[in-house]
């Protein structure tokens, strides 16, 4: 079944489902997201392609990355609640393109290429424009969405740039030389 | 029966009531009862009690859904609230929302309220720069709206009287055009920000950069500590409402001081359809209100009335206290009730970058903001093409840079370890708007609210003078971030409606002549003088400065005078 097929396929079955959702209760339709969405339908081998795509822009080394803090599921959120749909569309068009791409380059779905093959690709999409459409426009909107999940992350903002709620003191002539740790974010909100 | 009505109509009797609990109802609350009368607040919002009530303000940002961010539906379904700068998620449960509360735009008109006790006084800005003369001079100077009934003199020792209990924070800069205040230590400059003032202070003979004057505790005094507030810890945070008292707010000083003296009785969810007038008495013997929860309409009497509904609020409520001797709304006799209302044009905003002080930063965070530049156009004299000027905020910070055009590991050593960036300035305008009779609210004939109220309708527009203003302010800071050595200067029109500004006044002007006003020097009413009115809506011309500092100030000032002409019978 080549994808195009795959593609109307699931639409009618989308449709079916619509129209007569008592009909096969115990059809065999694929895992869902593992967090609740209001509006987008996303599966769950479209997480985890999202998971590798924030894992390769914010990777494991020796602190944690996107996948292991979740930010995925960040990205998913925010797109679902904060987004419009036109750019909630675009995501998913473009989250299509990227695993058709890879099924294309190497042979196998963006989540089992290697590390290399996923840097190497998303690296590619980086230098184009984020207003260049599909493909994209979809990683743009992960990338920008990974890098506000990240750093507003209870782990980063605990062990990284540590978020202070109550500074208590303001000083405008503060020396940079003077910043001991390297985890001190100076008060900035 | 009779005596039990007696009894409920005793019950229901005040010595003062407060129409609104925000910024002015507040410090009316305050001052009425600091005198012994007995007061009555009703508030048409729910109640938010100090410290209780703050559900976010001790939140970190990961522990917001959104980050911070503000819903698609909830932004589609507030067209007019997601304008605001500060409606994030931290803070939306503190404004009105669009469908909740509908009016009329006649022109594009946003505007920002905040049912709740303590109204926006949660929310607001913060920022408190006296009038001067020039200020209160200028109508009748430049020949627009009518003389204001009052000067700079009248007004300076109430500026000290609400001052020292709120808590203002300024250096004395000694400017005539910005007069000193009782101030608490003022908040430092940043270095980039002491540069521009020094550059400045060279370039231009009359142009000065100061230190903003903010309500913000920077060195608690024991009337502060008394009140239950301690030193602001630099959070800035303030929309949330503070858990240390450390700005002003009504929930945080005057609505608690008022409780404690026992004279308070404080009603939410209550709101008043119409001031109450007596035709025999010849006076307003109080407000009927309708309970937001149960739709039971009730009467409320007192000797004294204080409206403090918020500027346009007021307007509402005036034109719709109809009787046989005010059928145009109470007190409007000159048929001037709505009109000239004006604002202040926050529609200009300058940024650039600066390459100097590589080597510095700024560590925690200033509640003053950074910089403040007083009007410097047409104060001594006219010498523009337009009337008027405008104020300036002046700021600098430090920009913190990543990696651009990258991913992986280098990537997120960027992120974890951000470069510093140059120094990022930036300017808003504060302009003078001109009030005229063009610019008028009004009731509209057909639609009413839930509770039986007449929706607003508004009319409000800038005209030629804030566009040759708006040039000017371009021009000029364009020339000042230049000559100080600043790069890549931007200009930025942000075309936003009147009203985002929140600092619409007018409609129910004070002035001399009754025939030409509606309020006299006192803030009473002309025609009905048991009525003050000391919120936005009594004023007369809108000035530069942000307007809170100045309500506080006129209505302590007119609580005075009340309460000595009643003892003296006069109202």
């Amino acid at each position: 079944m080549n994808r195009r097929t795959a593609v109307k396929n699931l639409a009618f079955m989308a449709g079916a489902a619509a129209l007569l959702p008592a009909c096969s209760p115990e059809r065999k339709a694929e895992p869902k997201a593992s967090i609740p969405l209001k509006h987008l339908e996303v599966s769950a081998s479209q997480e985890k392609l999202l998971a590798e795509v924030c894992e390769t822009i914010v990777p494991k080394t020796d602190t944690p990355g996107a996948k292991e803090l979740g930010v995925h599921l960040y990205v998913l959120k925010m797109l679902d609640d904060c987004c419009a749909k036109k750019e909630q569309q675009a995501f998913l068009a473009g989250m299509a393109q990227l695993e058709a791409a890879a099924k294309q380059q190497y042979a196998r779905p963006f989540a089992v290429c290697s590390a290399q093959q996923k840097l190497k690709m998303l690296q590619t999409i980086e230098q184009q424009k984020a207003d260049s459409g599909g493909l994209a426009s979809f990683y743009h909107t992960a990338k920008r969405l990974t890098v506000a999940g990240y750093t507003t992350s209870k782990y980063f903002l605990t062990t990284q740039i540590v978020y202070e709620l109550v500074p208590g003191r303001y000083n405008g002539y503060f020396p940079i030389k003077n910043i001991k740790s390297p985890n001190h974010r100076n008060g900035q909100s | 029966m009779a005596n039990l009505n007696i009894d409920s109509v005793k019950e229901r009797t005040y010595d003062a009531i407060v129409i609104g609990s925000g910024m002015s109802g507040g410090w009316a609350a305050k001052e009425l009862t600091g005198n012994g009368l007995k007061t009555l607040v009703v508030e048409r919002g729910r109640d938010v009690r100090h410290l209780k009530d703050y559900p976010t303000t001790n939140m970190y940002p990961w522990e917001f859904p959104h980050g911070g961010a503000v819903p698609l539906d909830v932004r589609q379904a507030n067209p007019v609230a997601s304008r605001c700068y500060a409606f994030q998620e931290d803070a939306m449960h503190f404004f009105v929302k669009d469908a909740e509360h509908p009016y009329v735009q006649e022109k594009p008109f946003d505007w920002i309220r905040g049912y709740q006790v303590g109204g926006k006084s949660l929310l607001w800005a913060r920022q408190t720069q006296r009038w001067s003369e020039f200020d209160f001079e200028g109508p009748a100077r430049d020949g627009f709206a009518v003389d204001w009934p009052i000067r700079y003199p009248d007004l300076a020792p109430w500026y000290s009287h609400v001052e020292k209990f709120a808590g203002i924070s300024g250096n004395a800069d000694g400017l005539r055009e910005l007069p000193d205040g009782d101030f608490l230590p003022g908040y430092p400059l940043n270095c980039v920000e002491d540069y521009f003032k020094q550059q400045v202070k060279q370039q231009y003979k009359n142009r000065h950069v100061i230190s903003a004057r903010c309500a913000h505790l920077s060195k608690p005094q024991p009337i502060h500590y008394e009140q239950g507030r301690a030193q602001c810890q630099n959070r800035v945070l303030c929309q949330r409402g503070c858990p240390f008292g450390g700005y002003f707010s009504s929930n945080s000083s005057t609505i608690p001081w008022a409780q404690k003296s026992g004279h308070l009785t404080l009603k939410p969810d209550l709101v008043v359809q119409a001031v109450l007038y007596d035709e025999q008495k010849g006076r307003a013997t109080g407000v009927r209100v309708v309970d937001t929860r149960t739709k039971a309409v009730t009467e409320y009497y007192a000797r004294l009335l204080f409206v403090n509904a918020g500027a346009l609020n007021t307007n509402l409520l005036l034109l719709n206290s109809t009787s046989h001797r005010f059928p145009a709304g109470l007190g409007n006799d000159n048929g001037l009730m709505g009109k000239f209302v004006a604002f202040h044009n926050y529609s200009a905003r300058i940024s650039a970058d600066y390459d100097g002080f590589r080597e510095l930063t700024t560590d925690g965070r200033n509640p003053a903001g950074g910089g403040y530049l007083p009007r410097f156009r047409n104060v001594f004299k006219q010498e523009t093409d337009f009337l008027r000027g405008y104020a300036a905020g002046f700021h600098a910070s430090r920009d913190l840079d990543h990696t651009e055009h990258a991913i992986g590991e280098g990537f997120k050593n960027s992120l974890q370890r951000p470069a510093f960036g140059p120094w990022k300035v930036g300017s808003h305008m504060m302009g003078e708007t001109i009030p005229k009779e063009t610019n008028y609210v009004r009731l509209d004939p057909r639609r009413t609210d839930e509770w039986g109220v007449p929706l607003l309708a508004i009319s409000v527009a800038y005209d030629d003078n804030d566009a040759k203003m708006k040039q000017d302010f371009f021009e000029q800071f364009t020339d000042m971030y230049t000559k100080a050595g600043f790069t890549n200067i931007r200009t930025e029109n942000s075309g936003q409606a009147p009203g985002l500004d929140i600092h619409e006044m007018g409609g129910v002007r004070m002035g001399h002549d009754p025939k030409t006003s509606l309020l006299n020097k006192w803030n009473q009413l002309h025609a009905c003088p048991n009525v003050f009115v000391t919120d936005g809506a009594c004023m007369t011309s809108t000035s530069t400065q942000n307007p809170s500092l100045t309500y506080m100030a006129l209505t302590a000032r007119a609580v005075d005078y009340a309460v000595k002409a009643a003892r003296r019978g006069e109202v």
